[in-house]
């Protein structure tokens, strides 16, 4: 049977909550990613855990939520564009389960964490699991 | 034969190439979707996504109201014909993870976008029934490789001329 650690992309990029949309698009454009987790600066220093996380932005919140308003994406930051809560599972989860999991929520994106020390290890979005994956 | 024409969604929203990003970033807020076409009257110039606005202008400190879409999108355009067969267009979308495909009449110009949600699919994630596995598994190789060959040969991608030999041997076969 598949699990999440199967299929998550792994290095997840996480952002401090104050970081201007347009650091985020540099970001997104440098490391080739549409979606950033958001966690309060010290946080991330001291190493992410589930509750930690505040939120997750994507390159179409930008759109969306900035500048289809019009607003500036130096002033305006992550934590005022992010959906948030954020939900997520563990590495050994079978895929079927994470799957259910984003039906349930209505969610298309979970944050993985390993299972014993609970450390941030990736990022599994709908995108990445075909009718295949869910059969395996 | 199921056509693309009997199923597709016929009122298009399009921008104009010299429409700047604020205004493409309204509309694909408005329609709820993250990929319109750009087009000069019905002549398809290219597609602008919402990724394009983030990493081709916002990324780069350049000014969303400045910026038009012809500046940013992306000009190699996928794309079908309204007569080309519904369940080609099928595998081709579910091969390639698109959920919206531009489809074009006969002198090219834009007649319809087809997406996953014109088959009663949602977004491609949700499950199949039976009757949708049964008639991709129908589809099998040949189906496949064609189909392959077929989608890069319209994208200009690939030497045209081996590819239409490629789908001519391919559609031989299965006829």
């Amino acid at each position: 049977m598949k699990k999440v650690r199967h299929l998550m992309s792994h290095h997840p990029q996480i952002v401090p909550s104050n970081t201007s949309l347009s650091d985020a698009s540099r970001i997104m454009a440098e490391r080739n990613v549409g979606t950033l987790l958001v966690a309060d600066p010290l946080k991330i220093k001291e190493g992410v855990r589930p509750n930690d996380l505040l939120g997750i932005v994507t390159d179409r919140d930008i759109v969306v939520r900035c500048v289809a308003q019009s607003r500036d994406p130096d002033l305006y930051t992550v934590s005022q564009a992010m959906s948030c809560p954020v939900f997520w599972c563990l590495e050994n989860d079978p895929i079927m389960d994470a799957v259910d999991k984003m039906q349930n929520l209505g969610v298309r994106r979970l944050a993985v964490f390993t299972g014993e020390t609970e450390q941030l290890s990736g990022f599994l979005s709908t995108d990445d699991i075909s009718e295949e994956d869910k059969a395996a | 034969m199921k056509t693309i024409k009997s199923i597709m969604s016929r009122n298009v929203e399009v921008v104009s190439p010299d429409a700047v990003l604020t205004e493409v970033a309204e509309k694909m807020k408005l329609e709820n979707t993250g990929v319109l076409p750009v087009c000069d009257g019905n002549k398809i110039r290219g597609m602008i996504t919402d990724r394009d606005i983030v990493i081709r202008a916002i990324a780069d400190g350049k000014d969303p109201a400045e910026i038009k879409a012809s500046d940013v999108m992306s000009r190699g355009v996928h794309y079908l014909f309204e007569d080309d067969d519904l369940d080609e267009a099928i595998s081709l979308m579910r091969s390639k993870r698109v959920h919206r495909i531009v489809v074009l009449d006969k002198d090219k110009k834009l007649s319809g976008i087809l997406s996953f949600s014109d088959f009663g699919l949602g977004t491609g994630e949700e499950d199949f029934g039976s009757s949708h596995l049964a008639a991709w598994s129908s589809l099998a190789l040949g189906g496949l490789l064609a189909g392959l060959g077929y989608y890069f040969y319209r994208q200009g991608t690939f030497d045209e001329i081996d590819l239409k030999e490629l789908i001519s041997k391919y559609r031989g076969k299965a006829a």
